[in-house]
């Protein structure tokens, strides 16, 4: 057990960087180009660390604190959440709604870290982020508490239950819930339709607007936090797919091989689509609540139904 | 409870005393007074707290009271001690806050009007005696008039604080009409009289619970009776605003648990009616409240908010009870007075913060202010940790609260169909809520604190000792009760066991483990947090840094004006929330060849307003017309009516009697 949990901080703390590899690799290969090596992000990170920093004089110390409390949240929400095995490093009754929450405690930070600079664009940036992202929270929340029914208590790692209920119903709830999951990972991850990483407009931005005046290490830890983050969402998503039973050896391999696939599917999808414009994202990010809406009336139906 | 007695008469001798004090002592003298009557009451609440008995004492008074019951159980205990806790720093902060006055008169005043708040706060929840209860609810409301009407040369404080009077004495009709219809019924005066008549009948209890709610709830600021709220605050000086908004309104929410104390068993038509009208003020306040760019009203809306959701966690108890899931009602139950504290912590030094700012800048609108975390540093780190706690946001108190009303709602999930739709309704509400209250203190906290002044001149701004002391000890509190959930959850036990009526002791272990896990699970985060920010601290002290201005996409031209602005950040969600939140637009386009002044304006008036003025005052006054009939201002006709009273009365005592 000891050994897993290990292996979990590790996967964690090391990985992230590589995901982010593999999706540029994605987009490369999808777009006829050899690609940087799918260990890039990683010299990136070494070589922003080693650099010095230029700092706006408008700022104050939380602009200073923001990178630190965003990495730390992300990395505790890491911690929060079951990896290999649905063993969670840290876990309780109820551990669900501290991730979500520690998660917000990342993005308040991010978005005063934004406005800390004074600079009109960043305030752009910070309040498309905090209006987008607050959507999705109702959505996440009516979707766990609503499939919490079929754990005996309500812990993150008791809610990948689904395929004991075994049945054609819970296949459609798991599917669902991949939907609805992947949308959230790419309001949260700010990809592709979303949000584009890589735009060099500041006025379509969202996320990466927030951070325009960051440099040096402390944008080195801004997006070694954003690509943990994104593996943490893949991860959650792989909780609901890879089947309760598999030991740890066999979760390892599914777990490896989903990752893979998650970050060729970002990459395919940043190929394929185009991002919407900022209007339309709303919308875009509205059809996830109808969907835990759907997911919510199934499991009424099927935990209720015929009996009041 | 002699003690507690004696800590009243402090604060009333402290009141006197300062009034006929030289001009200079008054402060020290109200100080001191204050403080030393807020460690006996503190004291003695905190003994019944932990050895969960019930002090009592009793006074034999004159006719209309009569034999009147002095009695601090649990939940009595609960609130004393909270706002003992909180107004000894307002005390502090207070005269701080009153030297800028200089204004002598209005201070002596003042200081009597303040502890006789505070002691009628303390005595109306101990008091068992229903008319007792209605004359110090009485003394509260009035002696905060008179605090609320500090500036009233001021044409706008004046009309605020009428409106809180009306509002309160509108409010207390109706608390006076349940009293008067369970004094009737049960022949009695006090709180064990009326049990019986409402535990005679269900819809008795339901009945005079929501005529009562209404009373309580004007005090407490549910929708549609809030509208004396942001009204009253934004007015009323900030000390004030912070024992309004943090400890008065508590006693409306007082009155409402007294009373599901009262009812053996309240019925799910209680518990779903107070469930939704919780949910809507709820979502009501934190829209309002982030659309707002007056700080002090944006914060009396969040109060609004947290109101809602204090309701909602006690309506879930209620609905555990009533559907027999005594875990699920235990777990509302705490949630609830979990929130009832933190909510008194945060907003009390939310104002406080706000009235440093307030003192500086002499202005209410956040669209001028803008980097004050330079002059100001203690004023906005407070303020940003009580935004972080008031959002809900984890490792402070706030977050504490609002985790045991999400797992209340989710324990009650497989009692029954009904409740599993509604829990998770409630459920996704609250997530919504906490997601806009992101919004809505990143942006007052931005607005008001970082970036770069919009307004320029900010030279001589200052803070001073005597108001950053208290808040730093409000604060600490907050820090403390977010890592050590589980020994503030012990406190509460007894109260919750008086709202279940059962002991539930096996139920309330579990919560305190829970609680206990909570706390180690945010300890581990203080922990990374902590082994990130000295990584980061050692590696700023060796990198190679540079100043510079902000980028700016190489426009040159720049100027702190055009930073994102409190309205501009908010305009997106705002957007999305026509329904609720009513906008009145008032554009003056530029016309002619020449064009002259142009602009826009816009409000947004409050709903209730709207219907107070729209329905309400005309039905009023229609009815009043009609009956303006036989007002015909002749002498005869009076006399007659005097004539036909007098026959009238003959009649009914010869003939009935």
């Amino acid at each position: 057990m000891k050994i897993i949990l290990i292996a979990n901080v590790l996967i964690i703390l090391v990985l992230p960087l590589l995901f982010t590899g593999i999706i540029n690799k994605t987009k490369a290969f999808w777009g006829g180009r050899k690609g940087a090596s799918i260990f890039q992000p990683y010299f990136d990170f070494i070589k922003l660390m080693k650099k010095g920093e230029v700092i706006s004089r408008v700022t104050s110390p939380v602009f200073f604190l923001f990178p630190v409390i965003s990495l730390s949240t992300v990395i505790f929400a890491g911690l929060l959440l079951p990896v290999i095995d649905h063993a969670a490093v840290i876990s309780f009754e109820g551990s669900f709604i501290l991730f979500v929450y520690i998660l917000a405690l990342g993005k308040f930070f991010t978005i005063i870290g934004a406005l800390d600079t004074g600079s009109s664009f960043e305030g752009m940036g910070a309040a498309r982020e905090a209006f987008f992202t607050s959507i999705p929270e109702p959505a996440f929340f009516i979707l766990l508490g609503s499939i919490s029914i079929f754990g005996e208590i309500n812990s993150f790692e008791n809610l990948f239950g689904l395929y004991h209920a075994g049945s054609e119903l819970s296949l459609l709830i798991v599917v669902l819930i991949v939907i609805i999951l992947s949308i959230i990972l790419l309001v949260e991850g700010s990809r592709i339709p979303i949000d584009d990483p890589n735009t060099h407009l500041e006025l379509t931005m969202i996320h990466e607007v927030m951070v325009l005046d960051n440099s040096g290490p402390s944008l080195a830890l801004i997006q070694y936090g954003s690509a943990m983050k994104i593996m943490i969402l893949s991860s959650l998503i792989l909780d609901f797919i890879i089947p309760y039973s598999a030991g740890p050896m066999r979760y390892s391999v599914y777990y490896a091989c989903g990752l893979i696939s998650a970050a060729f599917t970002i990459g395919t999808i940043e190929t394929l689509t185009a991002r919407f414009r900022i209007v339309r994202v709303p919308d875009f990010i509205f059809t996830i609540v109808g969907m835990s809406l759907m997911v919510m009336f199934i499991i009424l139906l099927y935990y209720y139904g015929g009996r009041r | 409870m002699e003690l507690f007695f004696a800590g009243i008469l402090l604060f009333i001798a402290g009141g006197v005393l300062s009034e006929f004090a030289n001009f200079r002592y008054k402060p020290a003298v109200s100080v001191i007074f204050s403080v030393s009557g807020t460690i006996l009451t503190g004291y003695t609440a905190l003994l019944s707290l932990t050895c969960r008995c019930t002090p009592d004492i009793t006074f034999l008074l004159n006719f209309p009271f009569g034999e009147t019951r002095f009695a601090m159980d649990s939940l009595s205990a609960l609130f004393v001690f909270i706002f003992s806790v909180i107004y000894l720093p307002v005390s502090i902060y207070s005269t701080g806050y009153l030297k800028h006055y200089n204004n002598g008169r209005k201070e002596r005043l003042h200081y009597i009007c303040l502890s006789l708040l505070i002691s009628s706060m303390m005595l109306v929840v101990t008091v068992t005696n229903s008319i007792m209860f209605l004359v110090l609810w009485e003394i509260m409301s009035l002696s905060s008039f008179f605090l609320v009407s500090f500036e009233n040369e001021k044409s706008e404080v004046y009309d605020a604080a009428i409106n809180y009077l009306i509002a309160m004495h509108v409010g207390v009709v109706f608390i006076i009409s349940a009293f008067a219809f369970l004094s009737f019924r049960s022949g009695g005066n006090t709180f064990d009289d009326f049990r019986i008549v409402l535990n005679s009948g269900k819809g008795i209890a339901d009945l005079l619970f929501f005529i009562s709610f209404i009373g309580f709830g004007t005090k407490a600021g549910f929708f549609p009776f809030h509208s004396w709220l942001p009204k009253a605050h934004p007015a009323a000086p900030s000390h004030v605003s912070a024992l309004m908004s943090g400890l008065m309104i508590k006693t409306g929410i007082y009155g409402i648990m007294r009373f599901l104390i009262l009812i053996d068993s309240p019925s799910k038509t209680i518990g779903f009616t107070l469930l939704a009208i919780s949910s809507f003020t709820a979502i009501f306040g934190i829209i309002y409240a982030m659309n707002d760019r007056d700080m002090k009203k944006q914060l009396a809306y969040s109060s609004i908010e947290n109101i809602g959701i204090i309701g909602m966690a006690l309506s879930v108890g209620i609905l555990g009870y009533a559907y027999g899931n005594i875990y699920m009602a235990v777990l509302g139950f705490t949630g609830a007075i979990l929130h009832i504290i933190n909510h008194s912590l945060f907003k009390t030094l939310l104002f406080l913060a706000a009235g440093s700012v307030y003192l500086n800048t002499h202005s209410k609108n956040m669209e001028s202010m803008g980097g004050l975390i330079k002059k100001l540093p203690y004023t906005a780190s407070f303020f940003i940790i009580a935004a972080v706690a008031i959002s809900g946001l984890p490792p402070l108190n706030g977050f504490i609260g609002e985790f045991f009303i999400y797992y209340s709602m989710l324990s009650g999930i497989k009692t029954s169909s009904v409740l599993f739709v509604t829990m998770i309704a409630g459920f996704s509400l609250l997530a919504l809520i906490g997601a806009i209250a992101i919004i809505a203190f990143t942006k007052s906290a931005g607005v008001i604190f970082l970036g770069s002044s919009r307004s320029g001149d900010t030279d001589n701004y200052h803070e001073k000792k005597s108001m950053i002391i208290p808040m730093f000890f409000i604060a600490a509190l907050m820090f403390l009760i977010g890592v050590l959930p589980d020994k503030v959850i012990g406190f509460t036990s007894g109260i919750s066991a008086l709202l279940v009526k059962t002991d539930a002791t096996a139920e309330f272990n579990k919560i305190i483990s829970l609680a206990s896990d909570l706390s180690i699970a945010l300890i581990v985060f203080f922990a990374i947090l902590a082994v990130i920010t000295i990584f980061r601290a050692a590696m700023y002290r060796r990198e190679k840094i540079e100043y510079f201005k902000t980028w700016d996409c190489g426009y040159q031209g720049g100027t702190p004006r055009i930073q994102y602005t409190a309205s501009s950040f908010s305009a997106d969600a705002v957007s999305l929330t026509k329904p609720i939140l009513i906008t009145r637009k008032e554009l003056i386009r530029p016309e002619g060849i020449f064009p002259g002044k142009s602009g826009i304006r816009t409000e947004n008036p409050d709903v209730s307003d709207l219907i107070i003025t729209l329905f309400i005052k005309k039905w009023i006054e229609w009815f009043f017309n009609k009956v303006s009939v036989i007002q015909s201002r002749t002498a005869q006709q009076y006399v007659l009516y005097v004539i036909v009273f007098i026959v009238v009365t003959f009649i009914w005592v010869i003939w009935i009697k």
